[in-house]
């Protein structure tokens, strides 16, 4: 993976990187992409993947209403308006 | 050039339910900022997301009501985005494995003529928060984040703004029939975006253009037309449309291209490994089907054949159910169709818009309303006379029969009594009387209105005027 | 279970039970927050079997009021306003949180030594790690500063650390316990687990937990509590064959010989042994962490000091906010995987990457399957070494990867697995591992009493004297 993937990669994640920082990132995730395709070896095309632990389904709870303490909630904000959210936004 | 022009749309509805999609948060519009919000739709650590049944069940209803092949399993997905109103910053969608799949509708363009419109598919997720944007902030209320939301994509089978105006209006009066949402593009549960592609005629689809904030069906025709106006004469002069995202703008009725280059999104959907697939069995779809209504355009044209009325007349019954519904009982409790359409769809709405009413909210009753229409039907009181019967029940909240026989309002319709009345007038009046059988017709509104004064105005006019005539003729 | 459910019956009790516990600390540094003695007054139901005893838990599992780290700079100062599930259940049952144990970082790591909040070392040697993620718990479990900790297994974060302090750690069925209340890494992956010296308290403390939980919809009711949707596992009788895996397993010397004595120890208790192969098994570790980091890279979406958390300080606009927060916030293993994860779903990328992993996925599932045909229970070694020492000396990043090849399987086939004590070696506990079909939890415990009468738990030097019997 060359740096300019990495930097795709990593504005996706909306995780910015020092110099160095992409440097050893970058020969890290290359390590283990190298060390992935060993799951080339293996033929498994004939299976279905596997994208839930248990073929459970049809899970559903009743349209009931639970409590909640919204303030406590709003006591954990990093900064608020009153009743609201805020973040910087210098446009 | 003979352009042909493909127009799709995203409809997002938001479900009627009492709680969220995956909490138990009240599921409500309107209520101070952040007070119907918990760890769950908020994104905090260690919570997991719990599906409401009755979302689910809406979700099939509606593809139900739409003819949709029903997937075989409907499996959620995590669309992976970043937006500071993204709880997640993903949202629980469905993409590969939707509730329904492809599906029609067909609508009603006017004239008799009905046009049947592809869907591509249905899905359930789940709603984001609102930021409102202040100088140097943005500000974030999360109430919303979590409401459960029903997409629906159509197929590019619209083929103008009008035709787009039409099938919305449509399809909000359809899904209201369901009961599944207020389907309400000014309070946002309803919401709509567009996409529209030109090409010469027969050569397919064009390179389409997508177009959001469109607040009403009025707004998705405009801009649809000017964006194939647009369009055209970008391949006029030979140039390419550009596949971009465009903003309608209300204030200078134009659309335009997004100041910020959106990345193209990756959304990198996977299945969501928190919610077991649904897969809806024969027994749960028993339950979704006893839901189901009659739909709008098959009544319509149910009530045609029925009762033989005009389309201005059905449009306006069939406009919300709780009409249809009103104007079927009282058909049922013996009011005549014709009478009762139109009583509903002048005085009676008169007086509901007055006293902001709904019908179900308003004395009214289909039974008060039978009564009412058959009073006039059967000339037992004048047409101006139940007006104002209508107006007394507004206020009294009374049957209408009581009210007339309260005020004995009762149009006095016996032959002997009436009788008397014109000889009495004959007797005061004889040089008017005189005048008539000479020949001055205009001096009969003068004896009619001395009759109606003797009779304090409860006259049956029609017979009276029979009366009136026999006795000019005979006294010749 | 000794003196345990009286230790904090009274204030002074309490007191003098912080101090012990502090005691401890000195050395090995288990805990990231310990309560205060007034908080420790035991609720719930006093006359159960978990009455009054003092437990810890993974930082990385919600307690109502306490912090929850994750052992993260970004959860630093953040307090959780609700309990898991699961904790929920123990405190009902008269158990009593005492504090948070330190782990890898959101639970990405074998080490502990990945926390950005400080190190924990292994009460049997300090210079070496506890092992991870779960290594505070085991730590805390294995110097007798609690009779049992709660962890959390992904990868082999129970079982691993378990292994390295010398004590029990279980793995459940995936869905036994409900995971509301567990910070996600691999949703599809993880659960809730248990570490303690005492193989019937490791089993009290389970079936305390578990059940299913309208919160958490993964949940799912174990048979042997009525649970309807799967068939209950016969236990294992005298005469179950037990499956080995054998062969060139990579294993260090001191940690070949115990497992070598393990499976002489099997057929002297009476178990008939084969030797089974788990081709599969080595295409575990790159499935696992496709897996894991693609579910852990948008599990971690939601740290972004926007809500709650870190937030940098100093920057302008939302995308600056939460690009520094997460920079500042998180850790260089933690960076490593959300790019990782990101990466193997991108367009393009998933059809090689993820979706190939989730195939061999299912492949591993048919390869225990199949072994689970001819034995009841299968038995393999935890980790290829004992604990290593930390910084330079031990296991790199990468290496540390490469190692989790036994533990992996079982999160990948939502099996259960126990990690039980054998010998030491050279001063330092080794471990077996045994792994039953679904549900076979008490196939489990039954090998790991047979395997008691013969490897008793050890003791560290300088082990606590908290809740001991008299002898």
């Amino acid at each position: 993976m060359d740096k300019s993937e990495l930097k795709t990669t990593a504005a996706l994640a909306r995780l910015s990187l020092g110099e160095g920082e992409a440097q050893k990132l970058t020969e890290m995730v290359d390590q283990m992409l190298s060390y992935f395709t060993k799951m080339r070896e293996i033929d498994v095309d004939h299976l279905a993947p596997t994208t839930h632990a248990f073929q459970d389904e049809n899970v559903v709870r009743p349209d009931e209403p639970g409590r909640n303490s919204p303030d406590e909630l709003l006591d954990r904000a990093p900064e608020r308006d009153e009743r609201f959210f805020t973040i910087p936004n210098v446009l | 050039m003979d352009y042909q022009i493909f127009i799709g749309l995203e409809i997002h509805i938001q479900l009627l339910t009492k709680t969220k999609i995956f909490c138990g948060c009240p599921n409500r519009f309107g209520d101070e900022p952040n007070t119907n919000v918990c760890p769950v739709c908020l994104g905090y650590p260690g919570v997991l997301p719990s599906l409401n049944e009755e979302a689910v069940k809406k979700s099939y209803l509606v593809a139900r009501a739409l003819n949709c092949r029903l997937s075989e399993k409907a499996v959620f997905e995590r669309k992976n985005y970043f937006y500071p109103d993204m709880p997640k910053n993903y949202q629980i969608t469905q993409y590969a494995s939707p509730c329904g799949l492809g599906g029609t509708m067909d609508i009603d363009l006017g004239d008799g003529n009905i046009k049947t419109i592809r869907f591509h598919d249905v899905h359930l997720e789940e709603d984001a928060g609102k930021m409102i944007h202040t100088p140097y902030q943005s500000r974030l209320d999360y109430n919303r984040a979590g409401t459960p939301l029903l997409e629906i994509v159509t197929e590019p089978d619209l083929e103008s703004g009008e035709e787009a105006e039409l099938f919305l209006q449509q399809f909000q009066r359809m899904v209201r029939y369901l009961g599944v949402t207020d389907a309400n593009m000014e309070e946002g549960s309803m919401r709509c975006d567009a996409n529209i592609s030109l090409n010469e005629r027969g050569k397919g689809l064009g390179r389409k253009v997508e177009i959001k904030n469109l607040n009403s069906s009025r707004f998705v025709k405009k801009a649809l037309e000017y964006e194939a106006k647009r369009q055209a004469k970008v391949l006029k002069s030979g140039g390419t449309v550009e596949q971009e995202t465009r903003l309608w703008d209300e204030g200078q009725n134009r659309s335009a291209g997004m100041r910020s280059k959106e990345n193209a999104h990756d959304y990198r959907y996977f299945p969501e490994p928190d919610l077991p697939p649904f897969a809806p069995g024969p027994e749960f779809l028993a339950g979704v089907d006893d839901l189901m209504v009659e739909l709008p355009l098959n009544r319509k044209q149910r009530l045609r054949e029925a009762h033989g009325l005009n389309d201005q007349q059905l449009d306006f019954i069939i406009a919300e159910k709780t009409t249809a519904d009103f104007f079927e009982a009282a058909v049922q409790a013996g009011a005549p169709a014709q009478a009762a359409a139109s009583w509903l769809g002048s005085d009676i709405q008169k007086l509901l818009n007055r006293d902001g009413l709904t019908l179900d909210e308003s004395p009214l009753t289909p039974g008060r309303m039978a009564e009412l229409v058959n009073l006039v039907e059967k000339d037992r009181i004048s047409n101006k006379m139940g007006k104002e019967v209508l107006e007394i029940l507004f206020q009294e909240d009374k049957d209408p029969e009581a009210i007339v026989k309260e005020r004995g309002m009762e149009q006095v319709a016996d032959q002997g009594e009436l009788t008397a009345v014109v000889e009495q007038v004959f007797t005061a009046h004889p040089q008017v009387v005189e005048a008539v059988r000479a020949g001055e017709q205009r001096q009969i509104g003068f004896l009619m209105g001395q009759i109606m004064k003797a009779t304090g105005g409860s006259a049956n006019p029609k017979i009276a005027q029979k009366i009136l005539q026999e006795k000019l003729e005979a006294g010749r | 279970m000794g003196k345990w459910n009286q230790v904090l019956t009274d204030p002074a009790g309490r007191r003098q039970y912080l101090k012990e516990v502090a005691a401890g600390e000195e050395k090995i540094h288990a805990f990231l927050s310990l309560r205060e003695a007034e908080a420790l007054a035991p609720a719930g139901d006093p006359r159960g079997s978990l009455g009054g005893m003092p437990f810890g838990v993974k930082d990385n599992i919600a307690v109502a009021g306490l912090p929850l780290t994750c052992g993260s700079k970004i959860l630093e100062q953040f307090t959780s306003p609700f309990s898991a599930t699961a904790v929920e259940k123990l405190i009902a049952a008269g158990a009593v949180p005492v504090g948070k144990t330190n782990l890898d970082e959101f639970g990405m790591g074998s080490s502990t030594d990945d926390s950005a909040l400080g190190q924990t070392s292994n009460p049997w040697d300090l210079t070496r790690v506890v092992g991870g993620s779960s290594g505070g718990s085991a730590a805390a479990v294995a110097l007798g500063q609690v009779p049992f900790a709660l962890g959390s297994d992904t990868g082999g974060s129970v079982r691993q650390p378990a292994a390295f302090c010398g004590v029990y750690g279980l793995k459940p069925t995936y869905g036994t316990v409900s995971r509301y209340g567990l910070v996600a890494y691999a949703s599809s992956l993880e659960v809730i687990g248990v570490l303690a010296r005492d193989v019937d308290l490791l089993e009290e403390v389970y079936k305390t937990m578990r059940g299913m939980d309208p919160r958490d919809n993964t949940s799912l009711a174990h048979p042997e509590d009525g649970g309807s949707a799967h068939p209950r596992v016969a236990d294992l009788e005298d005469g179950s064959p037990v499956g080995v895996l054998r062969g060139d397993l990579g294993l260090t010397p001191p940690v070949q010989a115990a497992y070598d004595e393990a499976v002489e120890t099997l057929k002297n208790l009476g178990y008939p042994v084969e030797e089974v192969e788990l081709p599969t098994l080595e295409y575990g570790v790159p499935a696992y962490y496709t897996i894991a980091t693609a579910e852990a890279s948008a599990n971690l979406a939601r740290y972004t000091g926007i809500r709650y958390g870190l937030r940098a300080p100093g920057t302008e606009d939302p995308d600056s906010l939460v690009q520094e927060s997460r920079h500042q916030g998180f850790g260089p293993e933690v960076k490593l995987r959300i790019l990782l994860g990101t990466y193997v779903l991108r367009s393009g990328f998933q059809d090689q990457y993820y979706i190939r992993a989730q195939r061999i996925r299912t492949a591993i599932r048919n390869d225990f399957a199949r072994v689970f045909q001819t034995t009841r229970a299968v038995m393999m070694p935890v980790f290829p070494t004992q604990a290593f020492p930390h910084g330079e000396g031990g296991l790199d990043p990468f290496q540390q990867k490469l190692a989790d090849r036994f533990t992996g399987a079982a999160n990948l086939a939502a099996l259960p697995a126990l990690s039980v004590p054998t010998a030491l070696k050279e001063g330092l506990p080794t471990a077996v591992q045994f792994m039953a079909p679904a549900f076979g939890e008490n196939r489990l415990f039954s090998l790991a009493r047979r395997f008691r009468e013969v490897y008793p738990v050890p003791s560290p030097p300088g082990a606590l004297d908290i809740g001991r019997e008299a002898n």
